[in-house]
């Protein structure tokens, strides 16, 4: 028998730029000094480099959504992100939400409402979230459902997590 | 109307007491662990559906300056694992594209992988064969030496559970209908693939794992390297999703545990979405041969179900998917005089077949669901008098259970609720509303019942309650945390014996040190029932001790004392009072400790009932499927926390809703290969894709619990599928009998129906 394409361990096995260069990344609102591989993503220099563990790896090909932060307030993959292509932007993980005792409205929602089950998708969930209620105007049940089209969940079946966030919209607005 | 009006927790929406650090993503899951020193390893996989491992090659491996220990089949213990005992940590054999041959570990992850390539390794490649119809054919490639059929032969089944006689039950039958079905592979698609770091310290193995079942794991792993019990630690947190995916034993916790054995540092596995996909486990495929027989007043008279299930490569986990599955028929058809079930579970060089929400109850659920919808048509008479007319009601003798227990009843059905109240939200067989359609669009609804465990596992759980000093209460408990929320239930069930608020009850969980046992794990709906039963009788007894306590501390009668927020009054002499810190040291100081333990045995007599009623859209021109609503009423015994518990019907439905129409891993044809091995062409339902999902909790009150609750998790899922497949057929005439419900056999329908 012969096998074509069929091939299922290993990946690329990497080559090209080996070494690592420094770089200043501002996470929440801090700076941090870093050595990194150029070809390193920002979800890896965030979990493994800074120890910020609350981004998480559901799926490392930009389908889940779990390792979603934000980037000058937008919600991108971090996992697709290269931690270079961050340097000179703000950028925000879940942990960047809190002060100590203080929790953002939409994080304060999401608990009440039980929108995080497992928990697993929820910090990029909320960050999706945060993304939108950030932008102005009322977004609808419909556009907060394509606000957070990109991050998915296993366990809710999504109507809580709408709930919270229309719930902090009408607080916030 | 309150109809507890003194019970301050129990049936409270209380806010999920893990929540607020979920939200700050503060929780550590096992993919969080980092221990000092730790190696990360990588699995080499097969390229072969089934082949000999003629020679392993490792020299280079070894020479890779990062790599720091290895194992291949040459490594591992001779010891057999699994429910069927049919795996090894690793065999000189592979038995499906994706099949364990060899691992690494080294100082980084992109080391290991690369070390991963420099393996050499030489196949003998064996014809394999990917259908379990053909792999139960006497010429058919063997996976292994006693036959592909599990646990049987062409002429004995896996399973056969019977009841009544068929033929006769057939004869008294106005109407009699064969229909053949057939279900996927569906991933239980936990959002955190699979992870374990395991920490062997030359004496003792310590391992954090993506599990459901600590104890279980304790115990295999100890007997697999022939260590005490004790010196072998679990710990289960918190876990990213599970939904049936994490139970059972995995070869990765054993490698993992045998890569640190060899290297004396911790090592991490964690596996990536594509061996997270293939590599885990799939809920089991069946084909489904139904044989029915009814009178014109809707009674059937005879059910004949013959399944020919795909175990895949290996009973890695478990056959219950194919037993428990003769629930559906057994429990719930209950009043059907004659039924007869037989399973033939067969192996093939595919993925394996697993746990998935709802196992074996969710699939033959689902086909019974299209049978009945068909057999109604043909009698002429709506589905929802079949189910009354056939369902088990209150009181019926549970014949699964002979001969090992007879005249045992059902204790709680809150079926016939299910079906009034969900056919109420629907507006079953109303007037449809007239919200506008596209030219193309057709309107449809559909209803299917189901059932599944409310109690469910093989062996007892284990709780402990202590009173501490500062007053308030500990619950110890066995129950990993994998989205269920369950710590917060049974704080409010120990805090409502205790009468303590929320905020004096803690827990601790998921630690084989520390807390009892609990082989079974968190698994078949079972932790609301078998350890909250656990947890309110060490509750009761710590009660007793607390109160006996009082009564000589405050030289009071027994009978005159009275609790209340974690104050111990007299009631003839209210200014008489203690507290329970002051009780918790008076009994420190004489040596003595309160607190209370229990266990609770599963039970197979208590089942959650449901229903689902769908309303579909379906596209004529594309023959796409949109759910708009599903109703989901579920009779859960007793809502303890309704937040939770409507978080599962409303997760559980929206999995439903996948299982329907999207989610199917799809196999090559020539090699058995997954061909869709990443979330973006393995489809779960997104926040796109959500129909608007309404759970209606039903309350049926279980007499063995002593609040009335029964589990919740599994039994929502089982109507959901059918009753949309039963929707696309009223609105457009099509009967789709293969899952998933896809545009083509929508198109391929039409088309047939000209």
């Amino acid at each position: 028998m012969k096998m074509q394409g069929a091939q299922i361990s290993g990946k690329a096995r990497v080559i090209g730029l080996e070494g690592t260069v420094k770089i200043e990344l501002n996470i929440n609102g801090e700076i941090y000094p870093l050595d990194v591989e150029p070809r390193w993503s920002l979800l890896k220099v965030l979990r493994d480099l800074v120890g910020l563990k609350g981004t998480k790896k559901g799926c490392d090909q930009a389908s889940c959504g779990s390792c979603t932060v934000l980037l000058n307030g937008l919600p991108i993959y971090s996992c697709i992100t290269l931690a270079l292509d961050a340097m000179g932007k703000d950028i925000i993980t879940i942990e960047g939400l809190s002060q100590g005792d203080k929790i953002d409205p939409i994080q304060e929602s999401f608990a009440r409402h039980g929108a995080a089950q497992c928990g697993f998708c929820t910090p990029g969930m909320i960050l999706s979230a945060k993304a939108l209620l950030n932008k102005a105007g009322r977004p609808d049940e419909n556009e907060i459902a394509e606000a957070l089209a990109g991050n998915l969940c296993r366990c809710t079946g999504y109507s809580s997590i709408i709930k919270a966030t229309l719930e902090t919209l009408h607080r916030l607005r | 109307m309150e109809m507890h009006p003194s019970e301050k927790l129990v049936g409270k929406s209380v806010t999920p007491v893990m929540a607020y650090d979920k939200v700050r993503g503060s929780v550590e899951y096992p993919s969080d662990i980092t221990l000092p020193d730790m190696l990360y390893a990588k699995i080499l996989r097969s390229p072969y559906p089934h082949a000999k491992i003629v020679k392993i090659c490792s020299e280079e491996v070894e020479r890779h300056a990062k790599v720091k220990a290895l194992v291949t089949y040459r490594d591992v213990p001779q010891i057999p694992m699994g429910q069927m005992r049919d795996m090894y940590v690793l065999e000189d054999r592979v038995r499906f594209i994706g099949d364990e041959v060899a691992a690494v570990a080294a100082e980084d992850e992109d080391s290991a992988e690369e070390a991963l390539q420099l393996f050499k390794v030489s196949y003998e490649p064996l014809k394999a064969v990917f259908d379990p119809e053909e792999a139960m054919r006497p010429d058919a490639p063997l996976l292994y030496p006693d036959g592909n059929i599990i646990r049987g032969s062409s002429s004995k089944p896996t399973f056969v559970l019977q009841k009544g006689d068929i033929e006769s039950g057939l004869k008294a039958a106005d109407v009699v209908l064969e229909r053949t079905y057939s279900t996927q592979f569906q991933s239980p698609l936990a959002m955190e693939p699979r992870c374990c770091v395991a920490n062997w310290d030359g004496k003792r193995l310590e391992v954090w794992e993506s599990t459901q079942r600590p104890s279980y794991v304790r115990d295999e792993l100890a007997r697999v390297f022939n260590l005490a019990p004790d010196n072998v630690r679990v710990v289960a947190k918190v876990v990213g999703g599970a939904f049936g995916g994490k139970n059972f034993v995995q070869r990765y916790t054993f490698i993992a545990s045998l890569l640190s054995m060899k290297s004396g540092r911790p090592v991490k596995i964690s596996f990536d979405r594509r061996e997270e996909l293939i590599g885990a486990y799939l809920r089991y495929p069946h084909k489904i041969c139904v044989k029915g027989g009814a009178t014109h007043d809707g009674r059937v008279t005879a059910l004949y179900l013959k399944l020919v299930s795909n175990a895949g490569n290996a009973v890695r986990e478990s056959l219950t998917p194919i037993s428990i599955a003769s629930r559906i028929p057994f429990v719930l058809y209950a009043r059907i005089p004659n039924i007869k079930y037989e399973a033939y579970a067969a192996y093939t060089n595919t993925p394996s077949g697993g746990g998935v929400r709802g196992y074996g109850g969710t699939e033959v659920g689902h086909v019974l669901g299209l049978f009945m919808d068909e057999l109604a048509e043909e009698i002429g008479i709506d589905p929802l008098e079949v189910y009354t007319v056939n369902t088990v009601k209150m009181g019926d003798e549970l014949s699964h259970l002979a001969p090992r227990a007879t005249n045992v009843k059902v204790s709680s059905v809150g079926l016939a609720e299910c079906l009034t109240k969900g056919a109420a939200a629907i507006g079953w067989r109303a007037s449809v509303p007239k919200s506008v359609l596209a030219v193309s669009e057709r309107r449809g609804f559909g209803c299917a019942i189901g059932l599944w465990t409310g109690a469910g596992g093989s062996t007892p759980s284990g709780a402990q309650v202590d009173v501490l000093e500062d007053g308030s209460v500990i619950l110890s408990n066995p129950v990993v945390d994998h989205g269920g929320e369950q710590q917060t239930e049974l704080r409010q069930m120990v805090g409502e014996v205790m009468g303590l608020p929320m905020e004096k009850v803690t827990s601790i969980w998921g630690d084989t040190d520390c807390c009892p046992e609990d082989l079974t794990g968190v698994v078949a709906s079972r932790t609301t029932l078998v350890v909250g039963v656990a947890a309110i009788s060490a509750s009761q007894e710590a009660k007793k001790k607390l109160l006996r306590l009082a009564s000589e501390y405050l030289q009071a009668d027994f009978d005159d004392l009275g609790i209340e927020e974690g104050l111990i009054r007299v009631r003839s002499n209210r200014d008489l009072k203690v507290s329970f810190g002051e009780l918790a040291k008076y009994a420190a100081s004489r040596g003595e400790s309160i607190t209370g333990s229990s266990t609770c045995q599963p039970n197979d007599s208590i089942y959650s009932f449901s229903a689902a009623f769908a309303e579909v859209i379906v596209d004529v021109e594309t023959g796409l499927v949109r759910v708009s609503k599903i109703v989901n009423p579920v009779d859960v015994g007793r809502a303890i926390n309704p937040l939770t518990l409507e978080g599962q019907i409303v997760g559980a439905a929206l999995q439903g809703c996948g299982y329907a129409l999207t989610e199917e891993m799809t196999l090559d044809k020539t090699y058995g290969f997954a061909l869709n091995q990443q979330l973006y062409d393995y489809k779960s339902p997104s926040i796109l894709d959500c129909p608007e999902i309404i759970p209606i909790v039903v309350e049926s009150y279980e007499p063995l619990h002593p609040f009335g609750a029964k589990g919740a998790a599994e039994a929502p899922m089982v109507p959901v599928a059918p009753a949309i497949v039963n929707a696309i057929y009223d609105a457009v005439g099509v009967r789709i009998r293969d899952l998933p419900a896809t545009p083509d056999k929508v198109l391929a329908g039409l088309r047939r129906k000209g």
